[in-house]
């Protein structure tokens, strides 16, 4: 799913440096402060990606940071589960045409959340609420692989290399800005009887790693911020 | 974005250069072992995968039982020992492009197929990709990427899209040297001559493409908007002409260049592919492709009328007389859709001719009584529903 | 969707704070432009303030312009073309409005201006219909949005009227907005009103 979702978050952080408004919006839809004792969440594959940051400006993908990353956040993930409260499972239903324009609109949906409830751009209509949803075809997904919710989870990461760290350095004695690493990502949990996005968050950091168990696993914490369990 | 930099490296079009050699007279290389992760080739690969499964999943992609197993047929028949590694991705979508990543994805977009007269100019350009593929050039051009600092600024600019539009966008910002194309050139040909097609047919690729750009320049008055495979590819005239000298050269030009096979897979397609054309109203690309296809098939009902609704959207000074007269040959054409009638309706209905207007609908009518629009069209003829 | 984009990007790079707002829909009989074009108001709209600027082609949306959108033309003379472009050649290949256009134009028209990025669309539907009191047409289409694969539903509402052009245009994800929101927008397209 999501690759415009990856591809407009980088633009943002690219254009904005950290310039996004942080204003307090809510995480959740209004009423959910728990998920129910005993509920299932399945972990629907990260969409995650990690890049080296070079001196001239490329951000060359590294699998095997990606694979890492992958690995580290999943295990970090399934480690929130606590016995008798929520369980965290990976998704390993079929792929299947649905599915796919599911994670199309969860991406669409992303991106809505991201620039009307977090961003300048507010919908009075909502009144401050976080109100979106997948609608009920977001059921199909349990059918799939049984569960009561899904979390969609986005991550992009690049690490500032060697020389472009020496280049960061420089240009900043000329007064240049030079962007570094960054962390960019949200996280979404959808309600799979009735599609609702019951709890969001986004994230934008210039620091961390994902390569690392630890630090993956506050990255995780990060991304997870107030989430319901 | 910056993801789009790599599917761009991954797309095509890299270089030979290191290989000091062309391949004519030379096998292509072996297989390709997927990467090791930690490499940077392993990078892209995974990167590319990652993008496969996205080609695989798009609404954009594909998926009747014949066009697709057509395709990487063809794509197959080229790559020779290459064939198990190559996975065919035909996208709906109608610009001319193809492109072939480190892995073995292949996307071919519907605007290229529309525009190949045969079997053998498809294959001169999957022969192409190919190469490009064998010899590892987006390899390549990632590591010659890395080494210059002028590539970051062109991140920083392109706005952002999704995995189709990335393609175009990223051609734009970034050219390919020469000698990288015209080394897949050659090796296409060879492809090309070795599963048997008449290789004089590439070069005929990019006359008929010069032709459509030309046509649209005199149109639009505006050749910066360029074809996404032009912008990055060896001028055209000078490639077209350095094609057609080796073709002479290779010689087996009176093959069977294959009209009736590719004609026959596109078959159910290509009525949608060509309202697509004329929704990028590019009129004058689109002028010229029609017109080609007339010319060299006379009888092709479908192509002159496309041709007519080319004439009424352009809408210059006696474009809709012109349209007229090519709807009213293209009726009495084999294959033409039962479209040209209501599209005569309406001329007819414009200009105030009833009698006319109401024969053409009604044969419209008679022809497609399902049609989506036929409520529209019976109260244009005063019908009750 | 596009537009909301230019604007926040312009928003972000700059820095400045855009005068380009969502704002809420008033519940009245007469919203939109009152006094030349107007539609019953309902709660949970949010429509497009560009600054106080009163442009041809108005913005609503529930959810997010990604997700849904009502767009409004509202009066659009021969030789106007549905939005203003950047550049002659694409200006030159928008189409303008004609007086003596057909229904089916019109949608072509619309057509024209959803496909310009490579969307793909495919008009689902073409019937007349009565729409501001006039005799007027109502077509259904499907939309795949090339920048992310999203596929939507639509539905359009037209009428020319002293040899203008009044059309309403609502597209929506396929997937639970269009046929959540369509009987609220049908709503409004049978309040539409043409004049005072």
């Amino acid at each position: 799913m999501k690759r415009s979702g990856a591809l407009r978050f980088f633009a943002m952080t690219l254009l904005l440096g950290a310039g996004l408004g942080l204003s307090a919006q809510t995480r959740r839809a209004e009423g959910v402060t728990k998920l129910p004792e005993g509920a299932t969440v399945v972990v629907m594959p990260m969409d995650v990606e990690l890049y080296a940051l070079t001196a001239g400006g490329v951000r060359e993908p590294k699998a095997e940071w990606t694979e890492k990353a992958r690995k580290n956040l999943t295990d970090a993930l399934l480690a929130r589960t606590a016995p008798g409260k929520v369980t965290f499972k990976l998704f390993q239903g079929e792929q299947n045409e649905t599915l796919a324009e599911l994670g199309h609109l969860t991406n669409a949906v992303a991106n809505t959340i991201w620039i009307h409830h977090y961003g300048a751009m507010k919908l009075p209509g909502k009144g401050g609420r976080l109100d979106w949803t997948l609608g009920e075809d977001a059921s199909l997904i349990a059918k799939a692989m049984p569960a009561d919710y899904a979390l969609f989870l986005f991550l992009r990461d690049s690490t500032a290399t060697g020389g472009r760290v020496a280049t960061m350095a420089m240009m900043a004695v000329l007064g240049v800005g030079v962007p570094g690493g960054s962390q960019v990502g949200y996280a979404s949990l959808v309600d799979l009887k009735d599609g609702k996005v019951v709890w969001f968050n986004r994230m934008v950091k210039f620091s961390g790693d994902v390569r690392e168990a630890e630090p993956a696993r506050q990255t995780l914490e990060n991304l997870l911020q107030e989430f319901p369990d | 974005m910056e993801r789009r930099i790599f599917l761009r490296t991954c797309a095509s079009c890299g270089a030979t250069a290191a290989l000091g050699r062309t391949l004519f007279g030379h096998e292509l290389p072996e297989r390709i072992p997927r990467p090791d992760v930690k490499t940077m080739e392993g990078g892209l690969w995974a990167m590319c995968d990652r993008e496969e499964e996205k080609l695989r999943q798009s609404p954009l992609r594909l998926r009747d039982a014949i066009l697709p197993a057509y395709i990487q047929g063809i794509a197959c028949r080229l790559g020779q020992v290459h064939c198990p590694d190559i996975r065919t991705y035909v996208m709906r979508t109608p610009y001319f492009n193809a492109n072939m990543a480190p892995n073995g994805m292949m996307q071919v977009w519907t605007g290229l197929l529309l525009r190949c007269m045969n079997e053998a100019q498809v294959a001169a350009i999957l022969g192409h990709e190919i190469g490009h593929y064998a010899l590892r050039h987006g390899l390549e051009q990632l590591k010659d990427a890395k080494s210059r600092s002028a590539f970051a600024s062109v991140i920083m600019v392109i706005p952002v899209a999704g995995p189709l539009a990335a393609l175009g966008t990223m051609a734009g910002g970034f050219a390919y040297s020469r000698d990288h194309e015209r080394a897949a050139d050659r090796i296409g040909l060879e492809l090309m001559a070795k599963a048997g097609y008449p290789p004089m047919e590439a070069s005929h690729v990019w006359a008929n493409l010069l032709d459509e750009l030309k046509a649209e320049k005199d149109w639009s008055g505006d050749a910066s908007k360029r074809s996404v495979m032009f912008s990055t590819h060896p001028q055209e005239a000078e490639r077209e002409k350095t094609l057609q000298d080796l073709a002479t050269a290779m010689g087996g030009n009176d093959r069977d260049p294959g009209v009736a096979p590719l004609r026959r897979a596109i078959a159910a397609q290509r009525m949608e592919w060509m309202e697509d054309e004329l929704k990028r109203r590019r009129f004058g690309e689109s002028f010229a492709l029609f017109t080609r296809l007339c010319k060299t098939e006379p009888q092709d009902g479908m192509a002159c009328y496309f041709l007519g609704e080319t004439y009424r959207l352009r809408n210059s000074d006696g474009d809709l007389e012109l349209a007229m007269t090519t709807y009213a040959k293209a009726a009495d054409l084999p294959g033409v859709p039962p479209e040209v009638h209501r599209a005569m309706g309406r001329l007819h209905r414009k200009a105030g001719r009833t009698e006319e207007m109401k024969k053409a609908y009604f044969r419209y009518l008679e022809l497609r009584p399902e049609a989506e629009d036929a409520e529209m069209i019976r109260s244009y003829l005063g019908v009750s529903q | 969707m596009r537009k909301s984009w230019i604007v926040l990007s312009l928003l972000l790079a700059t820095g400045c704070v855009s005068p380009v707002t969502w704002v809420g829909v008033p519940v009245v009989a007469e919203t939109v432009l009152p006094g030349q074009f107007s539609v019953k108001g309902q709660a949970g709209w949010n429509r497009l303030d560009e600054g106080g600027k009163v442009d041809r082609d108005l913005w609503w949306t529930v959810n997010g312009a990604p997700l849904d959108l009502v767009r409004f033309f509202t009066g659009l003379a021969p030789g106007q073309p549905m939005i203003q472009v950047k550049g002659q050649a694409a200006q030159k290949r928008m189409p303008t409005f004609q007086a003596k256009m057909q229904p089916e134009e019109i949608v072509e028209m619309y057509e024209a201006l959803v496909t310009s990025d490579g969307n793909t669309f495919k008009r689902d539907k073409l019937a007349p219909c009565a729409f501001a009191g006039g005799d007027g047409f109502r077509f259904e289409f499907t939309l795949v949005r090339k920048s992310d694969e999203v596929t939507l539903k639509g539905a359009g509402w037209g009428v020319v009227r002293n040899d203008k052009l009044y059309l309403m245009v609502f597209q929506a994800a396929r997937i639970h907005y269009y046929p959540d929101l369509l009987p609220k927008v049908e709503a409004m397209a049978a309040s539409a009103r043409i004049g005072a």
